[in-house]
């Protein structure tokens, strides 16, 4: 009898103990907020439209939405939106693209665009909103204006260091802040767009390493002919050779010469988003991708738009302050650029310089850099200014 | 003889045969992959020929270092010279090595006081290459005795990780902007040359 009860006895604290520890090992499994009113209420964060399809140079309009669980109040939104490289939000300030819902936020706190993570940071407040008056549910944050860039693929993402916070209606609460569930991503795609197929026109003005407004009369525009490549940003390209820039009477702030070109672009039908390629005679390849480019442009595809099929209406750009390199004269076969300013070029240019040669104006040396009808130590000096230049570029 | 005492014998001599021979086999290895060294003391690898040449060379580019092996975090120097078969007058120098700048952090460039101030230098880490462009403003050029030893370019460099690890010259195979030349006063021509290939051994910690 008394075995049989020692027996039961064992049993049931076996049994409690096996309870104990399912118990147990169930409340481990389960996530436990320990901390007192963390988040007085959920909401999630949205993006529409959720697809989007544009062609490069169109505008792009998003929205930010915010929607709040339990009807919560929302006072303020924090959020960076990164929206890759086909995008682009320009270099203006952000704050001009961005349309704040006056309904629900009255200001923006705090907004920053990064151009070079394609991320702008947003805050925006409702200060000045009476607590009953405050959004709630689904409201609408801001209407954002992108504009497409390039032709691609990428996405517009709000990253998961969004904050939304809001009214908490517990008396005396002091916790605001919602706890945010989703961070939206938008897909979009660019296309370059159909091209047409009337013949658009290039002006644009420029300049020579150089050669200077006075003194510069064996640099006359047929003295000097070009080769443009256009390049389209879904890698389309046309070249156009011997093409005859117009010396101006103008100059550029440090005295260079100003010439203008217009060129009718036949066989591209191309009108944004463009990057043009310019080389001279006795030049290097120089890219330009931004109207009134100041140095060198070292992104892919290019931002020139605006081309017309009429010359007269045609955007115009204006390069003269980033003037092509000199020096490229001569290459592994005497008298014919090889595409690189290097040691044969400074051998070329040394020699003719040294034999202090002279042509009537209007004349033309292939290693008279500046263009003033006479071989001198400056041409010399010109060409180890492109040098420089060149390798600081490249390495 | 008793089986066992055969085993028990038998055996530790096999151990001892197979451990000799194990020996003298990584021995052999190691005698086939470590670089060339006869009189010159500083260690360089077999000469390459340059693939781009076709007539006879007149100059020799020879890169070295101080030591022929490096352990992680050492530091050494390497010298990047240049000698000719016959005088020249040289107009312009145009030097590009290339190396791993994950391997090496390579600092400091000096160069040959016979040589001017280099028209541009970097240790471009960028584009894996030391770069230099000699350009002779003398109207007659550098005078480069035959057999003269020039010292293009000297350099500074840490070990950064275990490995073997080249400098070599850069003849423009992989980009025309990046080819070594040598140009004469007068023709404005590039002179051919020959460049060796510098493999350092570096230990790791």
């Amino acid at each position: 009898m008394k075995n049989k009860k020692i027996d039961l006895i064992s049993l049931s604290f076996n049994i409690l103990l096996i309870a104990a520890l399912i118990g147990g090992v169930i409340l481990v499994g389960q996530n436990q907020n320990t901390q007192r009113g963390a988040y007085f209420a959920g909401a999630s964060l949205l993006i529409q439209p959720t697809t989007i399809t544009a062609n490069a140079g169109d505008v792009v309009p998003v929205q930010l939405w915010v929607q709040t669980a339990n009807s919560a109040k929302v006072s303020a939104v924090d959020v960076n939106i990164c929206y890759d490289k086909y995008l682009t939000m320009g270099t203006v300030d952000p704050t001009t693209l961005v349309d704040l819902n006056s309904d629900a936020f009255k200001g923006i706190e705090y907004i920053k665009n990064d151009a070079t993570t394609s991320c702008l940071r947003l805050v925006a407040v409702s200060s000045g909103i009476s607590p009953d008056k405050l959004g709630s549910g689904l409201v609408k944050v801001a209407a954002i204006r992108f504009t497409a860039a390039a032709a691609g693929t990428g996405t517009l993402k709000v990253s998961n260091t969004a904050k939304v916070s809001g009214y908490n209606p517990t008396a005396g609460a002091t916790d605001t802040a919602m706890s945010v569930s989703s961070y939206p991503i938008s897909t979009y795609t660019i296309t370059q767009g159909t091209p047409t197929t009337s013949t658009l026109y290039l002006k644009f003005s420029m300049s020579f390493l150089g050669v200077k407004g006075a003194d510069s009369a064996c640099a006359d525009g047929s003295k000097m002919p070009l080769s443009v490549t256009v390049r389209a940003s879904d890698g389309t390209t046309k070249t156009y050779t011997n093409v005859i820039p117009t010396k101006t009477t103008g100059v550029t702030g440090d005295g260079l010469a100003i010439y203008n070109v217009s060129l009718p672009l036949t066989g591209f039908g191309y009108a944004n988003n463009i990057a043009v390629f310019v080389k001279g005679p006795k030049h290097l390849q120089v890219k330009y991708g931004v109207n009134g480019q100041q140095n060198f442009y070292n992104k892919a595809g290019g931002e020139l738009s605006g081309l017309t099929n009429d010359v007269n209406t045609t955007q115009g750009f204006s390069f003269e302050k980033y003037p092509l390199l000199a020096g490229d004269v001569t290459g592994s076969t005497t008298g014919v650029q090889d595409g690189v300013v290097d040691g044969l070029d400074f051998a070329y240019i040394k020699s003719a310089s040294n034999g202090r040669a002279t042509v009537a104006s209007g004349g033309y040396m292939l290693a008279d850099i500046n263009g003033n009808c006479a071989m001198e130590s400056q041409d010399l000096s010109l060409m180890m200014v492109s040098l420089n230049n060149k390798q600081g570029q490249l390495y | 003889m008793d089986k066992n005492k055969i085993l028990t014998y038998m055996v530790p001599v096999l151990a001892v045969v197979v451990l000799v021979e194990s020996v003298m086999m990584i021995s052999r290895l190691q005698n086939k992959s470590a670089p060339v060294n006869t009189s010159n003391p500083v260690q360089t690898s077999v000469p390459e020929s340059n693939p781009t040449v076709t007539e006879a060379k007149v100059y020799d580019i020879t890169i070295s270092t101080d030591k022929p092996t490096y352990a992680v975090g050492q530091q050494g120097t390497g010298y990047v010279k240049m000698s000719g078969s016959m005088a020249k007058m040289l107009d312009a120098v145009n030097i590009y090595v290339k190396y791993d700048p994950t391997a090496f952090d390579v600092s400091v460039l000096s160069f040959d006081k016979r040589l001017p101030s280099p028209a541009f230098s970097k240790v471009s880490t960028l584009k894996s290459l030391l770069v230099a462009n000699f350009l002779i403003a003398d109207a007659k050029g550098l005078n480069l005795p035959a057999n003269d030893e020039l010292n293009l370019m000297t350099f500074k460099f840490k070990a950064v990780k275990a490995g073997t690890f080249n400098f070599e010259i850069s003849t423009g195979v992989d980009s025309k902007e990046s080819a070594t030349m040598i140009v004469e006063n007068g023709t404005a021509k590039s002179l051919p040359f020959l460049s060796n290939k510098l493999s350092i051994n570096v230990m790791g910690k």
